[in-house]
């Protein structure tokens, strides 16, 4: 009896193990296949970034993505300095233009946007399972806790890069228990320096899938500058073909 | 001609007054030449040697990969030196380049900022260029404390830093990565320049531990010329050199295994391979489908980003198919142990004997260039030239290269363009620019001929005035001697001698004025040094520790000595010459 009562104790903790094992790697599949819409979308962005002795300043864009091929492509139309410039990726290309100049450039994926902390790349369609790899404990298991995020019960998770290019090298995510939607981020450096607290504080579902479409954006490592991110305006409907082309903008300035 | 020489030297003694008002006239003026050039030398050397070398060095050897042009890094930094040190002569140093942005947070400040890297062969440069106001500049090398930094006072005093503090500063690593760390205040020194403000200096080591560079690793290569006026011919002569060589991965295939033992007998062999690129321009597209023969449901996979073209012969041998993963392992060059990189086969290949060796693997340039510089595979000389001479010439454009050498540029515009034709597509090659300052620091080069033209303008305008007035008052001086020149001719001396007499004087004036003219511009130069200028950061250029600088140049000193002397000879030439034609009796008779 002895040794059936310790059979199902290791069976109970062999069990824990293995659930916990693939715990992490199925919240990020399942974040992974909760944001991919798998359709055109159309949204206007809106950020909001507070600097210390800098005051407020607010960027307006047009965001348009086309997720079969990975393409997407931003216009600026808010403050006036900037309106009319933008940003197009496409297949393997990222370029930048210049309104006043009419000429694009080819940019890296880390250039930001509009002078503001957002990057290219947080436009990018890049899965998470991709770029991260949760963190294991010795035993190569997966490590995750249960905390309280407020009154939100949320798993707690540590991810670690797994290529070169990515931002931030270590990321942790609080991730809700009931539908695997983050609530909060923070990324960190190389180092291990806090660098941004991300606050996912407001989504919408179409046609099933998430979309975030609040967002407040604390930098850590300098006077605790912010920025919020609102989403607006959603679209789902095909985008032609024309849009993701340096022609458009072109075309714009005319 | 010792007698013209004893009547000459006593005719200057004996006309005190009159000699001494003219000489202190061509004084002034050599003082003025001296003095200008001097500034003008002055103005090249901190534009030149203490600003171009920092920011750009005579030449510069720079790598953009992955189109990131903000920040250049060189992947075999002992490789390039060795290159440049066999074929370049009159090289003073080569420094490397590590600066790049970053963000600097002091005390209740922060601020962007240019982090400089300080190698062993520059820190005697250095050393010379600041001057410590606080701290040890030595320090930067120091390993007791973290990241010690030299900061100008201006900088300090921005963000409220004092000697011995730690500033938190954050940055991207050559990955793009964010990267944050502590610099520890271990020198305040004066603010030189405008460019110097805006830096903070550590230890090269230091530097690239923050960028994430391994050893073999650097950003620029910088070269400093001995001659910098030389730097555009042997730019031009390292562009010829730098030709880039085919780049490949000698190493070996196998069918790829998840786990030890899951792979049926026969495909469990592994194979010698030689993983080469494919370009995937248009032109290289033809060329490829030119030279060797893909089938036609393989082709457009096979030639896509994502192309994985094995030979019939690797196919026969480990019986590779399309859709099969293969692994793909090579040693290393620099790093210890092997590279492993897993591909699908899209497509497989035949070739004419001769065209490819029988093992090549061809990896679209998207693949190839992603693991290829990463890990930099081992390989041979002999190899190297092996391949070269195997592979049809017109199949070569087809193929990787090792890197992209860019067109050398003549001005900044030029090298501008270039790199906007570079950047107008998105490629995985590297780019190779060799440039000098005449591009890179065309504005200060151009900012440094505008102010010596200015200088020499305003020179050669107030040279000139001074010069009609001595040119004048000497031949007044010439005429009103004509009687005495009738005495000594009427007392037996030849006209060649008078008018030699004549000539000498003026000579041993012009002489002795013009040393006295170098020596008062010295002491005026020397008595400059006293006063501090506190100019704005445009001027604060042409200073150095607040104060004029001027650097004086033994043969401009001399042209300028020897310019003098033939002008005031010349024009004491003829009147001398026509007063001793003058017959006694003319002589005699003239009044004035």
């Amino acid at each position: 009896m002895k040794k059936m009562g310790l059979l199902v104790v290791l069976f109970f903790c062999f069990a824990g193990e293995l659930l916990a094992e693939d715990k992490v790697t199925g919240m990020m599949k399942t974040i992974d296949e909760q944001m991919e819409l798998g359709s055109d979308f159309t949204a206007k962005v809106s950020l909001t970034q507070q600097k210390a002795n800098q005051g407020t300043k607010v960027m307006e864009m047009i965001y348009y993505r086309r997720d079969s091929d990975d393409s997407f492509l931003i216009l600026m139309t808010q403050p006036e300095v900037e309106k009319g410039n933008g940003y197009l990726k496409f297949e393997d290309n990222f370029w930048m233009y210049r309104r006043n100049t009419r000429t694009f450039q080819h940019i890296s994926r880390d250039e930001s946007i509009g002078g503001t902390d957002a990057s290219a790349d947080d436009f990018e369609k890049r899965k998470l399972t991709e770029l991260y790899k949760p963190e294991t404990d010795d035993k190569g298991n997966e490590v995750v806790a249960e905390e309280m995020l407020g009154a939100i019960a949320v798993y707690k998770f540590r991810l670690l890069a797994k290529v070169d290019d990515v931002k931030y090298p270590t990321v942790v995510y609080w991730v809700r228990q009931d539908n695997a939607l983050p609530l909060k981020e923070q990324s960190y450096s190389l180092s291990g320096t806090l660098m941004e607290t991300s606050y996912f504080l407001k989504y919408t579902t179409i046609n099933g899938k998430y979309i975030f479409i609040k967002g407040l954006f604390v930098d850590e490592f300098e006077n605790q500058n912010k920025t919020m991110a609102e989403i607006s305006g959603i679209s789902t409907q095909k985008i032609d073909d024309s849009i993701f082309t340096k022609a458009y903008f072109e075309n714009l300035s005319k | 001609m010792n007698l013209i020489l004893k009547i000459a030297l006593r005719n200057l003694i004996r006309q005190k007054r009159r000699n001494i008002l003219l000489g202190m006239a061509i004084s002034f003026g050599m003082m003025i030449l001296v003095i200008a050039n001097s500034f003008s030398h002055g103005i090249s050397d901190t534009l030149i040697n203490r600003i171009v070398i920092i920011m750009t060095g005579h030449i510069e050897l720079t790598m953009v990969e992955d189109q990131n042009i903000r920040a250049p890094f060189m992947r075999e930094k002992k490789r390039f030196e060795d290159i440049v040190y066999k074929n370049v002569e009159g090289i003073e140093r080569i420094s490397e380049n590590l600066g790049l942005l970053s963000r600097v947070v002091g005390n209740g400040k922060s601020d962007n900022c240019w982090l400089a890297g300080i190698g062993g062969n520059d820190f005697a440069g250095f050393k010379d260029q600041f001057r410590a106001l606080e701290g040890d500049v030595s320090l930067i090398f120091s390993k007791d404390m973290v990241n010690p930094c030299i900061l100008s006072k201006n900088k300090a005093e921005f963000l409220n830093a004092k000697l011995y503090d730690t500033l938190r500063i954050r940055l991207q690593n050559i990955h793009g990565q964010q990267q944050t760390g502590i610099l520890t205040v271990a020198a305040i020194v004066e603010s030189a320049n405008m460019f110097t403000d805006f830096a903070s200096f550590l230890s090269a080591d230091n530097i690239k531990t923050l960028r994430g560079l391994r050893a073999w690793e650097t950003g620029t290569l910088q070269i400093i010329l001995k001659e910098p006026d030389t730097a555009v011919e042997k730019a031009d002569n390292l562009h010829d050199i730098l030709k880039p060589g085919l780049a490949y991965m000698p190493g070996t295939v196998s069918h790829t295994r998840e786990v030890e033992g899951d792979l049926p007998e026969a495909k469990k062999a592994k194979k010698n391979c030689l993983t080469i690129g494919f370009m995937r321009n248009e032109t290289a597209k033809i060329l490829m489908t030119k030279w060797i023969s893909i089938p036609d449901e393989q082709l457009k996979a096979s030639l896509s980003d994502k192309g994985v073209l094995v030979s019939n012969r690797l196919h026969t041998e480990l019986k590779l198919n399309p859709g099969d993963e293969i692994t793909i392992t090579y040693n290393n060059r620099y790093e210890t142990g092997t590279t492993e990189r897993n591909y699908k086969i899209t497509g497989l290949y035949s070739a004419e004997p001769g065209v490819l060796p029988e093992n090549v693997i061809l990896l679209s340039d998207h693949l190839f260039y992603k693991t290829y510089y990463n890990h930099l595979p081992e390989a041979t000389p002999a190899m190297d030239e092996g391949l070269q001479t195997r592979i049809p010439t017109e199949l070569l454009p087809a193929l990787s290269k090792e890197w992209k050498l860019l067109d050398r540029s003549r001005d900044f515009n030029e090298m501008k363009k270039k790199f906007k034709d570079f950047m107008s597509e998105k490629k995985d090659i590297t780019a190779l620019d060799i440039r000098t300052m005449h591009e890179t620091a065309s504005n200060i080069i151009k900012l440094e001929r505008v102010l010596n033209l200015i200088t020499f303008l305003a020179v050669i305008i107030l040279f000139f005035i001074i010069l009609i007035g001595v040119v004048n008052t000497l031949r007044m001086t010439i005429k009103e001697r004509t009687r005495e020149i009738g005495t000594i001719r009427a007392i037996g001396m030849q006209r060649k001698d008078v008018r030699n007499l004549i000539i000498t004087e003026t000579f041993l004036l012009a002489l002795f004025s013009t040393i006295v003219g170098t020596l008062f511009s010295f002491a005026i130069m020397e008595l400059s040094q006293l006063w501090e200028i506190h100019a704005s950061s445009f001027m604060n250029i042409l200073l150095v520790n607040h104060r004029l600088y001027f650097l004086p140049n033994t043969m401009s000193i001399l042209l300028n000595m020897g310019l003098i002397l033939i002008i005031t000879v010349v024009t004491a030439y003829f009147p001398s010459k026509k007063a001793a034609h003058k017959t006694v009796a003319d002589a005699l008779r003239h009044v004035e």
